[in-house]
């Protein structure tokens, strides 16, 4: 019997986790759509084949004004910007792990909302992003941890791309400490000791300057049916720490 | 007096058919089964559809002031309303793959879960998914997701 009721997830919007102000997240629709072509050969029945592939995703909950707080980061001056965006609904009360079901897209921040503002009452914040690309059905490839060394992955059973498909990720670098570099690839093998790893999506380095490197989505990439398996590698240099995430996914 | 309570409606779903299959061309005449099904019954929480027939209107000044028309083409929608379940071979696994390749899918409908009879008709359809959320919820509430299909081509109520 089918059955889930929200009371974890992670939420990523660019270099964003904006988990804690979320109460309400709609990743999609996500639509295809349906273009008819009746003909006299249809015994007068309409008929129809797919077309075009389209998503947004809305997310609201309580705005907060604090320094590196949420508003800090996302706000109307951010709006035409593009984010990936991977959203992981949580099973229970268990902290996010490796390989659990995410979804991964990329889009641009629009409909910034600032409020409602109304006396007395907690203030809101929301906002859509409009996909620009695929929309995946993927997992956690890396959950999000502080990390000072470098992360070799859990390795994922995860069949293809096939030649018609692609692999996508995304990378969401949250905070730093110190001087770090970090440098995110991922990989795949035929084997889940990964004997002979392959990169397949390798990100630009990230730093302790704050830009674009901190959100990331990664070129697709596709055609290795042969391989069975993907992890995340995130190699760590410099001294500090580096707060961040990674999600992946085949479509 | 009519009645009926849906305690045991039947929703079963494929991707290949044996015998002869609705949707395209539209012409043919339906008969047969689901080759290999899953059942969506212990997800689904309400099951609609929507066959519906176009307003095809000849008004002309021979109607006497009524408006008069004829039917044009069928068609149909389904909408199914569904707990979600992100485990292996459960709601999300199934729906997505469907969804995202465009995969033509079967769909057999019963009010109730037994055999297909006179008493117990399917109807029959074949379409595409055309909408899925994934995860759309409010913290703290049940996850649920509306899964619509646009019907194609013929459809048909089946007794055997």
């Amino acid at each position: 019997m089918a059955s889930q009721v929200a009371l974890t997830g992670g939420i990523y919007v660019g270099n964003a986790d904006v988990s804690t102000y979320t109460d309400d997240v709609m990743v999609g629709p996500m639509t295809i759509d349906m273009k008819p072509f009746p003909n006299y050969g249809s015994g007068g029945n309409m008929v129809f084949k797919p077309g075009l592939f389209a998503m947004s995703v809305q997310v609201s909950g309580a705005n907060d004004y604090a320094a590196a707080a949420l508003d800090a980061t996302i706000n109307v001056g951010n709006a035409r910007t593009q984010y990936p965006f991977s959203a992981v609904p949580g099973i229970g009360l268990t902290a996010i792990a490796a390989g659990d079901r995410a979804y991964l897209t990329r889009g641009f921040l629009q409909a910034v909302q600032a409020g409602p503002f109304q006396i007395g009452e907690i203030v809101g914040y929301q906002f859509n992003i409009t996909g620009d690309t695929a929309g995946v059905r993927g997992v956690v490839g890396a959950p999000r941890a502080v990390r000072s060394s470098t992360l070799t992955g859990t390795a994922i059973a995860l069949a293809g791309p096939s030649s018609s498909q692609n692999l996508y990720a995304a990378l969401h670098v949250f905070a730093t400490t110190g001087s770090p570099t970090l440098d995110v690839v991922v990989q795949s093998d035929d084997a889940v000791g990964f004997p002979s790893p392959t990169a397949r999506i390798t990100f630009a380095q990230a730093t302790s300057t704050v830009n674009a490197n901190w959100y990331q989505w990664g070129t697709p990439v596709g055609n290795f049916a042969a391989e069975t398996h993907l992890r995340v590698v995130g190699t760590f240099g410099g001294t500090g720490s580096i707060d961040y995430a990674v999600t992946f996914g085949v479509l | 007096m009519a009645s009926f309570v849906a305690l045991t409606a039947m929703s079963l779903s494929g991707t290949a058919w044996t015998g002869t299959a609705p949707g395209d061309p539209g012409s043919q005449t339906v008969s047969g089964t689901i080759t290999s099904t899953t059942d969506w019954s212990s997800w689904s929480t309400s099951v609609s559809m929507d066959p519906k027939l176009a307003e095809v209107e000849f008004t002309n000044f021979g109607s006497n002031g009524f408006k008069q028309f004829k039917p044009g083409l069928f068609e149909c929608d389904l909408t199914f309303e569904l707990n979600q379940d992100y485990a292996s071979s459960q709601v999300d696994a199934t729906i997505w793959p469907l969804f995202s390749v465009r995969t033509l899918t079967y769909f057999d409908l019963k009010p109730t879960n037994s055999a297909r009879s006179a008493t117990n008709p399917s109807v029959v359809f074949a379409g595409y998914i055309t909408s899925y959320n994934p995860f759309g919820v409010k913290v703290g509430d049940a996850v649920v997701t509306t899964v619509p299909v646009k019907v194609t081509g013929a459809f048909a109520r089946l007794t055997s």
